[in-house]
């Protein structure tokens, strides 16, 4: 009887394990935007796509399943979609967290900790207001694509196939 | 070759788009909008004032509640000396249902607004002043008849702690105009809430 308990718990061990590997959202990490820019501007044929967007902002919620399926769609394309949050750093553990985890979000996320957007707004892009949210991409250190506002997944799928033309597959 | 000219005059059309509203030193356009108080409220109606801290603000977005104590201690540190905050409320209730003119009313009067708290139904006071997000910060200083942009953009540079705010734009500016000096820095960018447009 008692061995069988000891089973029985390794099992569900075992299980919630693997479940929770499998299933499991994404780990978020927390940089500056100059270190996630250093990661971006390489010299390589990988497309980097970059969404900004926050747990508050109605309109990025709404987009984030697009980026989802894109990421998914183009596994064997040269993209790098990256999901850059910007939720204060205060509500981490208490908001962005808990809603990746509950959205089990698969694509990277990344955290931006500066404090003063007034310093990087305009290094991403001179025409952005910083209004949420915001998509951009780039190959090869050149930006390719930027637009302020909501994206749908016609529009993504169709500015990820033109700027992927040229890379190798 | 009929293609590139409709190209063209799609983007010029789009960067027109883009490109529209207030610049440093362009004059603002008055404008005559419902307060919380149900009265109509002008800049005009401000004799006194020599200009104004014009905030396109919201009841919803988190950006508007983390400067909500700054904008009302804005109010208090300047409206006295001639620069009065206006709030302004320009989303679409349609798109976000908690900026209806009821709550806004409800808000001003939990939280003690000693300013105008107004309701840009239409959205063509913002759409004039390019605002696109919210807390979006226009200073206009009255010089003769007209209202002159001064500064555009952000209260200060850090919005979750305003103790850790180095750089105080709004308050830099104003004080600059009431020593008759210029605004150094005049314009900024900040993270925000997006305002909220009509769809047609």
């Amino acid at each position: 009887m008692k061995k069988n308990k000891i089973i029985n718990c390794c099992f569900i061990f075992t299980s919630f394990l693997i479940m929770s590997t499998t299933s499991f959202s994404q780990e978020i990490k927390s940089m500056q935007y100059d270190e996630l820019s250093s990661r971006i501007l390489v010299s390589n044929d990988t497309l980097y796509v970059l969404n900004f967007w926050a747990t508050w902002c109605k309109p990025c919620i709404g987009e984030l399943p697009y980026f989802e399926q894109s990421n998914k769609d183009y596994k064997s394309a040269p993209v790098k979609i990256i999901l850059v949050n910007l939720d204060f750093n205060k509500s981490m553990n208490s908001v962005t967290i808990p809603f990746v985890q509950n959205k089990k979000m698969m694509s990277e996320i990344i955290h931006l900790t500066d404090t003063d957007p007034n310093k990087w707004i305009n290094k991403v892009e001179s025409t952005w207001s910083g209004a949420l949210p915001a998509t951009i991409m780039y190959k090869n250190q050149t930006k390719l694509f930027f637009k302020e506002g909501p994206i749908n997944q016609d529009e993504l799928n169709t500015t990820l196939n033109i700027n992927l033309a040229g890379s190798k597959k | 070759m009929k293609n590139y000219i409709v190209l063209s005059i799609a983007l010029a059309f789009a960067l027109f788009a883009k490109g529209a509203g207030y610049k440093i030193g362009d004059s603002a356009k008055d404008f005559s909008l419902k307060n919380v108080d149900g009265k109509m409220v002008s800049m005009s109606d401000m004799k006194a004032a020599k200009g104004y801290i014009v905030i396109f603000t919201c009841n919803h977005c988190p950006f508007s509640k983390a400067y909500e104590e700054r904008i009302i201690g804005l109010n208090a540190k300047y409206a006295n000396s001639g620069f009065p905050v206006i709030a302004i409320n320009s989303n679409d209730v349609t798109a976000v249902p908690e900026d209806s003119y009821e709550n806004m009313v409800s808000l001003a009067n939990d939280n003690g607004y000693t300013f105008p708290y107004l309701y840009d139904e239409s959205q063509a006071i913002a759409s004039a002043y390019g605002a696109s997000r919210t807390p979006h910060v226009f200073v206009l200083q009255k010089i003769k008849d007209k209202l002159v942009v001064q500064y555009i953009g952000a209260i200060d540079n850090n919005t979750e702690e305003p103790l850790k705010a180095d750089k105080k734009y709004v308050e830099d500016a104003v004080d600059a105009l009431l020593n008759s000096k210029p605004v150094v820095v005049s314009e900024t960018k900040a993270i925000g809430c997006t305002i909220k447009w009509k769809s047609n």
